[in-house]
């Protein structure tokens, strides 16, 4: 799994019929740091996640296809956890 | 699943019994750079994907990759890159 940004969603609507319905945002997987760290990904999100927010993806297809329940799509990467922001003064432990 | 601008078709008379007339696309795909620039340049190494839903040249794309594209058929064929979505609109803030 991997640590990401959430920049924004996108809307299709010609699409593999397992990805109907489903909240498709944009994660840009960052370093613990917070600079970008690969491709941003199109990510299936139900926990509601809004831009801005750091979250964990997993790119675990079985886990994808489990959600839509489906045993053939194309869905790999969910959104599994939204990190919580650090407490005001909390230091950054390294 | 990445993002990628379809840019044409590949069209092989000799294919891979497999794919007997099915269509593949040349796929630029995007990086953050790509993202930053609102689609419009510094874009990976293109690759070619394997379209079911009738992909135009200038779309954008979401294709999925590796195993789940091939998982993405039933009956699965000898695929790594998979055009799941088309996408209408994007809503995309790069100092989110």
């Amino acid at each position: 799994m991997r640590i990401a940004i959430i920049k924004g969603h996108v809307t299709a609507t010609v699409k593999h019929p397992t990805l109907e319905g489903w909240r498709m945002l944009i994660a840009q997987p960052v370093t613990p740091e917070g600079t970008p760290d690969g491709p941003p990904q199109i990510v299936i999100d139900t926990l509601g996640a809004a831009p801005g927010q750091k979250v964990v993806i997993n790119s675990d297809g079985a886990e994808a296809r489990r959600l839509v329940k489906a045993k053939h799509s194309p869905a790999r990467w969910t959104v599994m956890g939204i990190v919580d922001a650090p407490k005001e003064g909390a230091e950054q432990e390294q | 699943m990445r993002t990628g601008t379809v840019i044409g078709r590949v069209v092989c008379t000799v294919m891979h019994p497999a794919f007997r007339g099915d269509t593949l696309v040349l796929v630029l795909p995007w990086n953050t750079k790509t993202w930053n620039a609102g689609g419009k340049s510094d874009f990976d190494a293109s690759l070619v994907a394997y379209d079911e839903l009738g992909v135009a040249d200038g779309q954008v794309v979401a294709f999925a990759e590796s195993g789940e594209a091939a998982a993405a058929l039933n009956p699965p064929k000898p695929v790594d890159a998979y055009c799941a979505m088309i996408l209408d609109s994007v809503e995309y803030d790069a100092k989110a």
